[in-house]
């Protein structure tokens, strides 16, 4: 990608032809189109230095890795003998075994100094099997970007994952779950276990304070946000025990979380900053660029390096990178233990909110009933349904460092064009009073 | 400007390469050639304006019974792209001795080739953009234009070669009232059309004003619906994750597994078909079969048939109707009914119009059972006039009974829905349905 700053105005042309002379088109034609912008954009009394500011020293990423092998053979052979372990059972209709990997080098060149150089290595394990037991059909994933298991690292991360073995695990469960009652309808408290508060951080607190959204950049896609630019600083966006981290990856107990880096894709220097102190909302996900507007209409913001775009071929614009919950001191069984009729919840399946990110309905794969304090056996399609002004509030207990679980998902759609990025979000298992949960049809 | 991407550079770099296929090989590339100006409207002023040329290839190797493939992204510069293809195929060749037998290969199209490189002009960007701010003077338009060739192919070095190339643009936009209140439009083609773009600009301004009336918060519970063509359009293209899919079905994971098997039915009105002819889709696949210009899904509210490709044929022993390996219509139509457009509202009576619809996502995939917001101008209906906007509300319903038993008329204008998707290149396809009336819709909150 080819960006190109002029005052009040930018442009980008994005061409896989690195030749000296493909390199010049490509130049010329980000020039046209920031001439374009300098003339009918929002930029107004913005300048170069606020439009593409360069930073004054070079900065360096590199995805920790503990090994990797990049001949693939032994992969081939590992996936094989994975799915060929899962026992003849007439109840399981479909399995299937899979490993990825990709790698990405980005080095962002300002007026021809190097100015960030990274290398990022994803591998991603998943297996997931389907059940019919009596006519009910349930389908169980373990593992990487359908369970929201992702980080960055190498082979390690198949072992993390606990993939061998995963497929035969993910065989009983879906047939566990297609023999489990519905779960049950009616105001509940719920426990959401950390891969699925990775769901509900992502839609209602990651995408609503994303400050091109609450610019108006995305209405005509990925919608606004019910959050305003005067709420920032006095806003109450969650109870008291709730505190929210924009964490690009220097936080030795989030490492090496998927949307680490050390500079954004515009090269800000990225810094871990907070997000929502003690459920006071603090700050946007803003890029400088966008605080730069905020401030045209009168809102001072600070901002955190999250100029972010999906590859080569995509301007960067506002996006989350690790949105993270801070830890509490409940264990699970105290949660547990705290609730007279409830439902525990895990593994995200369904998912779905409004353009301005308040009302959302999400499902589960996996439910365990609560009842008197106790897991009382597993209840299959739990779902809830909420407000997130509300939901964050009926936050009542937050799990200690014992259920605190590192994760991240490789799809985060949003912008025009459309962008699918890598989002991390690490957060404790949490506990919620009094919310709608419903079951699939009886 | 960029190098422009036609037949007859990629000619000059996939046949050579193919060429070099040995006796006991069969090459394949099949993927599209994007080349596309973007721009990003806030307020009809320019956020973003980008420029891509992007050619994305999926490329295959076939040795006996062994297969194994790979994507790559390569230069508009021949040379370079010439040796990226090189080199990914030596990958390919130092793989493929070390992946088991595939037991479900499936064969081969007889080879085949067709071309069209029929490429209009495109306009200038700067004066598009231009016009647009001009028509959109003094509203709060929001959206995005698009315009360039694009081009999709499939080449094999058993002799397929196929290449499809036409000027594609659109402009998708929304035009706002207050807050979460606008008019939603687009327009699509290939040559840019002035006129008619700022018809559908004024058209749009012209229906904004009950959008600045305060909304009105609906209680939850089952509401008279009236659903726009473009929200059953949404609909259609959620019943496409999995809905007429064979490997879906023969998987358990279909959410209209109850409609196949006879269990359930829809409306007796609602005929589904895939279009491909509709549309201007190259009907080749990327094994080089020809697919048919209609397919039947779904015939008077019962399933018809699924798409079914040669490679689920092979794996579940059933027979291909020559789908694409995703399985999921690539254009679909719903025939009309005998509603006219202009009785929708007196038909409603009192009841909720859903303008748009957005976020859909299964609730419950096995019983064809989804949920999903309200959106944009969606409106409270009284009397059968529009009274208010509304607070946007949650839907949870299924198929079988929006579509089925409680469906009470389909539109008689069909409305055509082009594909504007952008993730990795642009979408092709679309759906093309009317406005449906629904005597009772479930909305929970």
């Amino acid at each position: 990608m080819v960006t190109v700053a002029v005052p009040q105005g930018i442009g980008f042309c994005a061409t896989a032809d690195l030749s000296r002379p493909g390199l010049q088109k490509a130049a010329e034609r980000a020039l046209a189109l920031a001439e374009l912008t300098q003339k009918l954009g929002v930029y107004e009394g913005l300048g170069i230095d606020t439009l593409m500011p360069a930073p004054s020293a070079a900065s360096s990423w590199r995805s920790p890795i503990a090994r990797v092998s990049h001949d693939r053979k032994d992969w081939l052979a590992l996936a094989a003998q994975e799915a060929g372990q899962v026992r003849q059972d007439s109840r399981i209709v479909y399995w299937s075994v899979s490993l990825q990997e990709q790698s990405t080098e980005q080095n962002i060149y300002i007026d021809g100094r190097l100015v960030s150089d990274q290398k990022f290595l994803f591998i991603d394990p998943l297996t997931s099997a389907t059940a019919m037991v009596d006519g009910v059909c349930q389908v169980r994933h373990l593992g990487g970007r359908a369970t929201a298991g992702c980080q960055q690292g190498g082979d390690e991360q198949i072992e993390r994952v606990g993939f061998v073995g995963s497929c035969q695990r993910a065989a009983d469960e879906a047939i566990a779950l297609a023999s489990a009652p519905a779960c049950p309808t009616g105001h509940l408290d719920i426990v959401l276990m950390p891969d699925q508060m990775m769901l509900q951080i992502h839609e209602s607190i990651g995408h609503p304070l994303e400050l091109d959204r609450i610019l108006g950049d995305e209405r005509n896609y990925a919608g606004t946000s019910f959050v305003s630019l005067d709420m920032f600083g006095s806003y109450r966006y969650g109870s008291p025990l709730l505190t929210v981290r924009f964490d690009p990856g220097q936080h030795p107990a989030t490492q090496p979380e998927l949307a680490s880096y050390a500079t954004d894709d515009m090269a800000h220097p990225a810094k871990e900053q907070i997000l929502i102190d003690k459920g006071i909302l603090k700050r946007p996900l803003g890029s400088p660029l966008s605080v730069a507007r905020a401030a045209k209409r009168g809102f001072e913001l600070d901002s955190v390096a999250n100029a972010r775009a999906s590859s080569w071929r995509r301007p960067p614009m506002d996006r989350m990178a690790n949105i993270n919950v801070d830890p509490g001191a409940s264990s699970l069984d105290e949660m547990i233990g705290s609730i007279e009729d409830g439902v525990l919840m895990s593994t995200n399946a369904s998912w779905s909110i409004d353009d301005s990110r308040n009302k959302f309905q999400f499902g589960c794969e996996w439910g365990q009933r609560i009842r008197k304090g106790r897991i009382d056996g597993l209840v299959r399609g739990p779902g809830y349904r909420g407000v997130s002004a509300n939901f964050w509030r009926s936050l009542d207990m937050v799990g200690g460092p014992e259920t605190f679980q590192v994760l991240g998902t490789p799809n985060c759609g949003k912008g025009e064009p459309n962008q699918g990025v890598r989002v991390g979000h690490a957060s404790p298992a949490c506990l919620f009073r009094g919310v709608e949960v419903f079951g699939p049809a009886a | 400007m960029t190098k422009e991407i036609d037949l007859d550079w990629f000619a000059s770099l996939v046949k050579p390469f193919l060429s070099k296929a040995k006796s006991t090989e069969i090459i394949s590339l099949n993927g599209q050639v994007d080349q596309c100006d973007f721009v990003r409207l806030n307020s009809a002023r320019v956020v973003q304006a980008s420029k891509v040329d992007y050619i994305s290839i999926g490329m295959g190797l076939r040795k006996g019974a062994k297969s194994v493939s790979c994507g790559l992204s390569v230069s508009t510069d021949l040379r370079s792209a010439r040796q990226q293809l090189s080199d990914q195929l030596n990958l390919l060749r130092s793989w493929i001795d070390h992946v088991p037998d595939d037991p479900f290969m499936e064969r081969w199209a007889q080879p085949s080739q067709s071309q069209d490189d029929s490429v209009l002009a495109a306009s200038a960007v700067e004066e598009v953009i231009a016009d647009l701010s001009d028509y959109a003077r003094g509203l709060d338009l929001v959206g995005l234009y698009a315009s360039g060739p694009l081009a999709s192919f499939m080449a094999t070095s058993d002799g397929h070669f196929h290449w499809h190339r036409r000027l594609r643009s659109f402009f998708d936009f929304s035009v706002y009232a207050l807050k979460d209140k606008a008019i939603k439009s687009s327009w699509s083609g290939e040559a840019w059309a002035n006129a008619e773009i700022k018809k559908k600009i004024e058209d749009a301004k012209g229906q904004l004003e009950i959008l600045f009336k305060p909304p009105v918060t609906m209680p939850p519970g089952g509401h008279r619906a009236l659903l726009s063509a473009e929200a059953v359009s949404d609909l259609l293209g959620l019943a496409c994750w999995g809905g007429f899919s064979a490997r879906a079905h023969l998987t358990a994971q279909s959410p209209l597994a109850a409609l196949r098997s006879g269990e359930k039915d829809l409306s007796g009105q609602f005929t589904l078909e895939e279009d491909l002819e509709g549309f201007g889709i190259p009907r080749v696949q990327e094994l080089g079969y020809i697919r048919p210009d209609r397919t039947t899904l779904i015939e008077k509210g019962r399933f018809s048939n699924w798409l079914c490709s040669p490679r689920t044929a092979s794996e579940f022993d059933v027979t291909d109707n020559s789908a694409s390996g995703g399985e999921s219509p690539a254009a679909l139509r719903l025939t009309g009914g005998d509603l006219e457009p202009s009785d929708a509202f007196d038909l409603l009576g009192d009841g909720i119009y859903l303008s748009n619809v957005w976020y859909l996502n299964y609730s419950d995939r096995q019983s064809g059972r989804f949920t999903g917001m309200t959106r944009f101008a969606s409106l409270l209906v009284e009397g059968g006039k529009p009274v208010a906007p509304m607070v946007p509300m949650r839907f949870d319903d299924s198929f079988f009974s929006v579509f089925g038993d409680q469906l009470i008329g389909l539109g008689n204008r069909v409305e055509r829905f082009d594909e504007l998707s952008t993730y990795g290149a642009r979408g092709i396809g679309g759906i093309a349905s009317p406005f449906a009336l629904v005597d009772r819709m479930q909305f929970p909150l």
